[in-house]
């Protein structure tokens, strides 16, 4: 393999992260097909204080492109969805993430972040697959969303705070 | 796991190239009838490609497709189920996308093995991510459920201060 930069092998890092949680996700049972956590987007949210933008912007990529090799959906709609879902999350993520973190921590951030990707996910899906009938699932889609990114920011900002690892990138 | 017959005759590029044929071809027509006949054959696919099909999930896909369709009904009404009314257009609509969906989910398992290798800097960066995937997912047994944080923190640690792989 060749060599690659500090920022580029942390990205790979966290990209190997992502597609780890993706598949610890795809064993959980989901009561609805289409519903997913987003344990992945864990190492994007880390990635915010660690990565200069572009970094991050490639790291969704890496994101999407190992779940879309774990769930087999990488030559189906499913793909398309999710990287229109995560590139919306990631950007609201990385504008609110400028925000100062005594006035926005990372729950903040994730919870807008997924609320942005899923409402583009929902809007996808009237004009492509459910038609206008889909916003019936609009309101679980959303909860569930809300709820799982809420845990995930949760999660994210302790392990912020009480990580070596991450305390060790801070010079990056 | 089952084992991957297909690997034996097919290289992972050409076995790729030939999921992506496949894919035009599903897509060729719209027809209900022309996209349901390839089915059978990704389900034959799938399995000798020694992945599992989720028979549950998929079915349980088509169904919600095909519901959400039926409540904007349109065209001939075939039956009527209290207030809904299932009607031929919204019917046919919902089932197409949901065969659809799930023909390309199968087309997606039946395209995509092991040593899959994407050309240029960004296929090295996808190398790159698969050894680390790898070697977190071989440390998983130390992550403990009590200090959650505490045992990912050192796999992280450990793992990340490694030289970098060649």
């Amino acid at each position: 393999m060749a060599k690659l930069t500090e920022k580029a092998r942390l990205t790979a890092f966290l990209g190997g992260m992502c597609l780890f949680l993706s598949a610890i996700e795809y064993l959980l049972p989901r009561p609805v097909p289409f519903m997913r956590l987003g344990l992945a987007n864990l190492p994007v949210l880390l990635a915010l204080g660690l990565l200069p933008f572009p970094y991050v912007m490639l790291l969704v990529l890496l994101k999407i492109l190992g779940q879309g090799l774990i769930s087999g959906t990488l030559a189906s709609y499913v793909f398309l969805f999710s990287a229109a879902g995560s590139y919306t999350s990631a950007l609201v993520m990385s504008a609110f993430n400028r925000i100062p973190r005594r006035y926005m921590s990372l729950i903040g951030v994730s919870v807008l972040g997924a609320l942005a990707g899923n409402l583009v996910q929902l809007t996808l899906s009237v004009y492509f697959i459910f038609g206008p009938s889909a916003s019936v699932i609009a309101p679980v889609f959303l909860t569930i969303g809300t709820v799982s990114s809420f845990l995930i920011g949760l999660f994210a900002e302790k392990f912020r705070d009480g990580s070596r690892w991450y305390a060790s990138l801070g010079g990056l | 796991m089952k084992k991957d017959r297909i690997a034996l005759v097919l290289s992972p590029g050409i076995r790729f190239i030939g999921g992506m044929a496949l894919m035009l071809a599903f897509l060729f027509s719209d027809s209900l009838i022309y996209r349901l006949a390839f089915i059978p054959l990704l389900l034959t696919l799938v399995p000798l490609g020694g992945k599992r099909i989720l028979w549950k999930n998929y079915l349980v896909l088509i169904f919600f497709i095909t519901f959400f369709n039926l409540l904007n009904p349109w065209g001939e009404v075939l039956l009527s189920l209290g207030p809904l009314a299932i009607t031929k257009g919204a019917l046919t609509s919902g089932l197409l996308k949901g065969i659809t969906f799930t023909g390309l989910i199968l087309i997606s398992l039946v395209s995509i093995s092991r040593g899959l290798n994407f050309p240029g800097r960004l296929g090295g960066m996808i190398g790159r991510v698969f050894y680390y995937f790898e070697r977190i997912f071989e440390q998983k047994h130390r992550i403990r459920k009590e200090d959650l944080i505490g045992t990912l923190d050192e796999i992280l640690m450990e793992i990340y201060s490694e030289s970098d792989p060649d």
